[in-house]
């Protein structure tokens, strides 16, 4: 168990950047979350720190060892490939034992302990088949528990649940953050999909093209993304350019025939700023609901249903706004409508003279 | 379903080939069980060639003579071409490059040019119509098989295995004994069984580089049919045909379903 710091680490491959210099620090017994897109330098960031990609720069630190010189196998870290990348010509219990083994662990207490871990992940039962005979969640609770069976300093997840069915990919995470909760290990996985990001992570580093784009709690991250593609990779959609009015509390920004209260005071007045709206945060009023602001009225353009949720586009003076609803309340309206709707100031995000990347 | 005329002719055609494949093997198989002792009919079953052939000590001792031959060779080549397909597999292609392109020349290059050269060199070394000699020829010329069958499973092998035993703590020597040569050994016994082969039937090599006095089972089969086709030869071609089928379904098997083994499923992705 240990705290990350990373400083100034970076790497390209063959003259390309991947990584720009970054810093990272993830305190003792933390989750943190890398997401991005593919592309992003997420998964190199975490083979850096796992020492199976060298930096160009920088420095890893776990606890207070500076591990950039050292090797792989030196430096007891927990990794969970994608693949799992379980051992296909041993058995599940020879796989959790390996890395006892390979500590030189008498043959009895390694074989003891693995099968205590299999117990903990819930495959007691499963010590003698070949991995290969494993669902892929199953095979995902040995890669668990041959990484954590060695007393890591820190655990490391490289898109673990990317392989799995929606249905056991939700099973699994409640499985992560129990397993986080009962060993308190600094854990750091990567991952591309934003809400196993959100909800997993008590720390959350938003990286595209090898450069930071934010780094937070996920509160922080949802209600105040820091730029253009934080916002678009949290569901935010634009709305357009418009331009401010006023400023301080009272900035409003004027959308086409739309006058918008963002909720920010950062705003100064004159500016050209991008607007993002969380379609969640758009709800339709009901017929005799009092408008208070942020309240327009529009043509509704489609209506999509999801199950648990409907979506819809409304066409207000031209700007399209995206509505997410519960279905519960979409079988009161209909394509072609003319609806009244408004938008929490918070789910409202403005960005002045910044390219959406 | 009506068949049409062309799918017939092809069914037709493909039976004929294999007719045409199978007949020499299998008339040396029906010579071999047959009493006439030029290949004449009406056919009257015997064992008699086959056991005349259990008390030709000129044929048994050549038959040793090329199964220490080939079990000698396949030992060093198996060595040589596994350790040079793992170096291949880590090496730039300016190294990779040349060495494969050695490897498909001797591949593809004549048996008999390729003994004329090594009569060549070897006289140069002293080593002309040596064992030793005979048993680097033979080495030489079944390496490529072995890199061949090595090399295309190390291509295929995730590098996230070895990767996975460095961060559970195994050092190189470990990993490479423990995880690399295991999932690679399919491959390994395949190259092996194919080097085997290779080498116990390169008559060419063996004839220019012999050495006096001593004979290998091809060759020696050779010198006895320079006088017509006996039916102790054919008894003889007959147990290395089954034999040679028998090694190859159990290397098919080893590289095919054997390989399928030891390679885990991909799971589909959740879309």
């Amino acid at each position: 168990m240990a705290e990350l710091t990373i400083h100034g680490v970076s790497k390209s491959f063959n003259g390309t950047q991947v990584l720009q210099p970054l810093d990272l620090r993830v305190g003792d017994g933390r989750f943190c979350t890398m997401l991005g897109s593919s592309g992003s330098g997420k998964s190199t960031l975490l083979r850096i720190i796992a020492g199976l990609e060298e930096p160009d720069a920088g420095m890893v630190r776990v606890g207070n060892r500076d591990v950039s010189r050292i090797s792989v196998e030196k430096r007891n870290i927990g990794f969970v490939f994608q693949n799992y990348a379980l051992f296909p010509h041993l058995s599940v219990l020879a796989n959790v034992m390996y890395g006892l083994r390979a500590r030189r662990t008498p043959r009895a207490v390694a074989r003891k302990k693995a099968q205590e871990m299999l117990g903990l992940v819930g495959l007691g039962d499963f010590g003698d088949r070949a991995p290969t005979r494993l669902s892929g969640g199953q095979q995902q609770r040995v890669a668990l528990a041959r990484a954590l069976v060695t007393s890591p300093d820190i655990l490391l997840l490289d898109e673990p649940l990317s392989a799995l069915d929606r249905k056991i990919r939700g099973e699994m995470q409640r499985e992560l953050k129990r397993i986080h909760k009962e060993t308190g290990l600094t854990t750091i996985m990567v991952t591309h999909d934003q809400e196993e990001a959100i909800d997993l992570g008590d720390q959350v580093l938003m990286l595209d093209h090898g450069v930071v784009q934010q780094d937070g709690p996920p509160e922080a991250l949802y209600w105040a993304p820091g730029n253009p593609f934080v916002a678009q990779f949290l569901g935010g959609q634009s709305l357009g350019t418009g331009h401010v009015r006023g400023g301080g509390a009272t900035a409003r920004v004027q959308i086409g025939t739309l006058t918008l209260d963002t909720g920010q005071t950062d705003l100064t007045d004159g500016d050209q700023v991008e607007v993002f709206v969380m379609a969640e945060s758009v709800r339709i009023l009901e017929n005799d609901e009092n408008a208070g602001t942020n309240s327009f009225t529009g043509i509704l353009k489609s209506l999509d249903f999801f199950g648990p949720f409907a979506r819809a586009d409304v066409d207000a003076g031209g700007i399209r706004v995206p509505v997410t609803m519960l279905s519960h309340d979409a079988g009161r309206v209909a394509e072609g409508d003319q609806v009244r709707f408004v938008i929490a100031p918070e789910g409202l995000h403005a960005f002045a003279g910044q390219r959406v990347a | 379903m009506k068949k049409t005329a062309l799918p017939r002719l092809m069914t037709l055609w493909l039976y004929l080939l294999l007719v045409i494949l199978a007949l020499p093997l299998v008339s040396m198989a029906v010579l071999s069980v047959n009493q006439s002792r030029y290949g004449t009919f009406p056919f009257h079953f015997t064992s008699h060639w086959y056991t005349s052939l259990a008390g030709d000590s000129v044929l048994i001792g050549a038959l040793g003579t090329s199964l220490n031959l080939a079990l000698q060779a396949t030992i060093f080549a198996v060595i040589v071409g596994t350790l040079l397909s793992l170096g291949m597999a880590r090496s730039k292609r300016f190294i990779t490059v040349p060495i494969n392109g050695l490897l498909l020349a001797l591949l593809t290059v004549p048996a008999l040019i390729l003994a004329a050269g090594f009569v060549i060199v070897f006289t140069w070394f002293g080593l002309g119509s040596s064992s030793l000699g005979l048993v680097l020829g033979s080495i030489v010329t079944s390496v490529p098989f072995v890199v061949l069958l090595v090399s295309g499973r190390l291509r295929d092998l995730s590098p996230n295995y070895a990767e996975a035993a460095h961060s559970l703590g195994a050092g190189p020597l470990r990993t490479f004994l423990t995880i690399t040569i295991p999932l690679i050994a399919p491959s390994i016994a395949a190259g092996a069984m194919l080097a085997f082969v290779v080498t116990f039937n390169n008559f060419a090599i063996q004839l220019f580089l012999l050495p006096i006095g001593v004979s290998t089972l091809p060759v020696q089969i050779y010198s006895s049919v320079r006088y017509g086709v006996t039916p102790d030869v054919d008894a003889l071609a007959t147990i290395i045909i089954l034999s040679t089928v028998v090694l190859v379904v159990v290397l098919n098997w080893l590289s095919g379903n054997a390989a399928k083994l030891f390679t885990p499923q991909t799971k589909e992705a959740d879309g």
